[in-house]
């Protein structure tokens, strides 16, 4: 009797602190009332001009720390879009990929191999100093350095850098290279305060007291916490409106977008599933822009006597998974891809792409040809992202069926990295990021000098044919459709998405989201009140 | 006790010295360096060689515990590889807000846990104890990033009450300290209940008792200091967890502490920091230590140290 009391009360005390949580969780009414309202691409058509007691500051919620503000030494996203701030480049790529001036008025090419550029007379340092060829110098020389260490330099499509006058550059490439200039819009650092050493730590400082000639000044960066941006009034173009960036770094998606929908923070990326409620917020707008970023599935080409040299091997894993499921499941906003070249942009040609279908039995066919009747074993590496794990899942199902035993080994980004960059997988995923000329994806491919050692003598031949062409796009185009037909149809790894990147802000703030001029829009920003 | 003290200090220095060799080695032993982290996703080995090269990490490990041991000697941390600043202070910057947070969810943890405690004791087998009891299981069972993110759903999301973000003001201090404060304050009612009960069977307790003193005064005054002994020495302990526990709820809650700071130098193996980091949550760990077997004394006169 007296058990079956505490029982009875121990079912009660449960019930009740359940209650508690159920009440968090519960959901109120949707303010989703189907106003259906369309993703304002057109942030700036309502645009009154801002009013005389309109917000002049913006506070930032972004995902996580810039890892340095030296834009020499880094490569990553998180700093970049800091660095736009701070900095100017040369040139810069606008949204349609086409090369702006920046720091420089005009670009002559007197011959195939030699770019001259003229500089802005008027450009001040956020010190005072005045910005001349000798800080552009400078910082594509510490680039150029090996000892310097900078990520950029493989990335890297001239030879040598020298100054004409004080307000003249000239780059000189040893061969004709057609992408020399997607390695021509790095940052420029002041030649009077950036260290020359990357590493030495007296002079490490830089990194994190930048100075730049853009229109926002760093005045404060407490790491991991946040960023303070404040006008730079002497701008060459003159000051922008917004007075303030506050950039706050939360990293965990629903406090962000909590704080979004608190008004706590102005802008933020929005967690992906909740696409359709920030659409039909009307306090908020969003803006989804399509990207240059690849994800691919891997192979490894560089094992001895593996079964993924056999290209029919290789096809059957194209033809054994439904890319378009598993996209749309993990991946709710991206495309699936075909190629690395991005659809859209002008090497793309969907012509001269081989798309895999999804079709298990003509997988297992293959391997039956291949002499992989009776099973195989493969491994894939990748990071252990939330959406990799269910990644792996999807694909060993997928795999299972046609008699490919997957191994997932998932560790984290770190580990991965190492282990791929070490050529020790057979298979492996993970983003190539920020690809703005054909020449950057394709040249990962060819002579086996990329990390997955793919080398095919007739694909190496077009590919370095292309970048030679300097003057006639549409010559290039040709040979890259050549190219993109072969790669595809010798199933050079197996291609999955390209992500979408996106943006939502407090709909009185106007702006404007673009994957490519990123931060770089704050500078149009205002506040309508 | 002086001698005591000193004498704690001084077992203190082979641990740490054990502790600095032992993450060491872990840390250079875990794939994945500064060097592929700042290269990125699609360089070449070469490029990660040579940025490998420029941060000196070529150098052969014990050569590197060495240099790094010298600089702990010279009370110089070094400097972080990923963007040159010093470790020492940078670490100086982000601690006592960590600390603020602790402290604050150690507030949550007693004011719950000790009263819940000893009403439970009190009022064993009844309703109250129940629930009691329910309640200390389920602060201990909730993982805290999600107990966290229950918070931020209903007093930032629903109710609006409560910025979700960041650190500064108290608003911004309730929630994690919450989240961070509720796994040990089931279990401190846990072991607040089962302490009291011990002491409560006592016959000291039922000498006090019989002489017709208040059940207040026996229960605070006879029962309550004598069952704090191992609740103390929770306490202690509870604190490396919490430096621990940080970690998730500083990420959960944007809290700029140094708990997230090591997380996200972990992720980018920044060497320099994290080891500056492990150091100095060891340094506390030992230090909280001995102010508990400090403490004890006052609690238990007959604690000799010596």
């Amino acid at each position: 009797m007296l058990r079956k009391k505490k029982l009875f009360f121990s079912v009660i005390a449960l019930l009740i602190l359940s209650l508690l949580f159920l009440t968090a969780c519960g959901d109120t009414d949707d303010n989703g009332n189907d106003e259906d309202q369309a993703a304002n691409g057109d942030a700036d058509q309502d645009n009154d001009e801002p009013s005389e007691d309109a917000r002049t500051e913006v506070v930032w919620g972004a995902v996580q720390d810039p890892d340095t503000l030296d834009p020499r030494l880094s490569t990553s996203a998180y700093s970049e879009e800091v660095s736009e701030l701070i900095f100017n480049s040369l040139i810069y790529p606008d949204e349609n990929l086409e090369m702006v001036f920046d720091l420089a008025t005009d670009m002559e090419t007197p011959d195939d191999n030699t770019y001259i550029f003229t500089l802005r007379e008027d450009v001040y340092w956020h010190d005072g100093e005045k910005f001349t060829s000798e800080d552009v110098v400078f910082t594509f020389e510490s680039i150029l350095d090996e000892d310097f260490g900078s990520p950029h330099l493989s990335r890297t499509n001239f030879d040598a850098v020298e100054a004409i006058d004080e307000y003249t550059v000239q780059f000189t490439t040893e061969e004709p290279n057609a992408a020399a200039w997607t390695s021509m819009r790095r940052f420029i650092v002041p030649a009077h305060l950036a260290p020359r050493d990357g590493y030495e730590p007296d002079e490490g400082n830089f990194a994190f007291n930048p100075v730049g000639t853009g229109p926002f000044k760093l005045t404060e960066w407490t790491p991991n916490d946040q960023i303070v941006l404040e006008r730079n009034e002497d701008y060459f173009e003159g000051p922008v409106q917004l007075e303030r960036i506050i950039r706050r770094e939360i990293p965990e998606e629903e406090t962000r977008y909590t704080e979004l929908l608190n008004g706590n923070i102005d802008i933020a990326a929005t967690p992906e599933r909740e696409m359709d409620t920030v659409e039909a917020n009307d306090d908020l707008t969003l803006m989804i822009s399509g990207t240059l970023n690849y994800f691919p599935i891997a192979i490894n080409h560089g094992i001895d006597d593996s079964p993924l040299n056999d290209v029919r091997v290789r096809q059957a894993l194209n033809y054994g998974i439904d890319k378009e499921a598993i996209v749309s499941h993990l991946w709710p906003t991206a495309e699936v891809m075909h190629n690395p070249i991005v659809p859209g942009t002008w090497a793309y040609d969907d012509d001269a792409t081989y798309k895999y279908a999804f079709d298990q039995d003509k997988a297992m066919d293959l391997l039956d040809d291949a002499g992989y009747g009776d099973g195989l074993e493969v491994t894939i590496t990748m990071s252990n992202a939330a959406t990799n794990v269910e990644l792996g899942e999807m694909l060993k199902s997928y795999y299972d069926q046609i008699g490919v035993t997957l191994e997932v080994n998932t560790m984290e980004f770190s580990s991965a990295l190492d282990l791929i960059l070490d050529g020790d997988f057979e298979l492996y995923h993970m983003g190539s990021v920020g690809m703005y000329d054909p020449h950057d994806f394709m040249s990962r491919f060819i002579n086996g000098d990329g990390v997955t050692s793919y080398d095919n003598p007739e694909f190496n031949q077009l590919v370095e044919d292309a970048v030679k062409i300097i003057d006639d796009q549409d010559a290039r185009a040709e040979l890259y459709s050549e190219a993109q037909q072969i790669m595809t149809e010798d199933a050079y790894n197996v291609p999955m998405y390209n992500s979408q990147a996106w943006m939502a802000w407090n709909s009185d703030f106007n702006f404007n989201y673009d994957y490519v001029i990123r931060s770089r829009a704050f500078k149009d920003a205002y506040w309508s009140n | 006790m002086h001698i005591y003290i000193i004498k704690r200090l001084l077992q203190a220095i082979p641990v740490i010295l054990l502790v600095t060799v032992i993450t060491f080695s872990l840390i250079h032993l875990m794939p994945g360096d500064p060097a592929i982290m700042r290269a990125g996703e699609d360089a070449t080995l070469e490029q990660v060689e040579q940025i490998r090269e420029a941060m000196g990490l070529n150098e052969p490990i014990p050569a590197q515990y060495l240099n790094w041991m010298s600089g702990l000697v010279r009370g110089d941390l070094g400097e972080s590889l990923q963007d040159g600043r010093p470790v020492f202070t940078t670490l100086m910057q982000r601690l006592p807000a960590t600390l603020y947070l602790v402290l604050a969810s150690f507030v949550v943890s007693l004011a719950i846990g000790i009263p819940v405690g000893i009403l439970s004791a009190v009022r064993q087998n009844t309703f109250i104890d129940t629930f009691a009891r329910g309640f200390a299981l389920l602060g201990i069972s909730m993982p805290s990033f999600w107990f966290g993110l229950m918070l931020v759903l209903l007093f930032s999301y629903r109710l609006q009450w409560l910025p979700a973000s960041g650190a500064g003001s108290f608003q911004q201090l309730i929630m994690p300290a919450l989240a961070l404060g509720m796994a040990s304050a089931g279990l401190i009612t846990r072991m607040t209940r089962s302490s009291m009960l011990e002491v409560l069977k006592q016959d000291y307790i039922r000498t006090a008792r019989s002489k017709g003193l208040r059940a207040q005064i026996v229960i605070y005054k006879h029962a309550l200091k004598n069952a704090m002994l191992p609740v103390v020495t929770v306490i202690g302990l509870q604190l490396g967890y919490r430096l621990g526990g940080s970690v998730i709820v500083e990420q959960i809650f944007a809290y700029p502490g140094i708990g997230r700071f090591a997380y996200t130098r972990l992720l980018a193996r920044d060497f320099p920091m994290i080891m500056g980091n492990l150091f100095i949550f060891a340094m506390i760990f030992i230090i909280v230590n001995i102010l508990t077997d400090i403490v004890y004394g006052f609690l238990e006169p007959r604690i000799r140290y010596d």
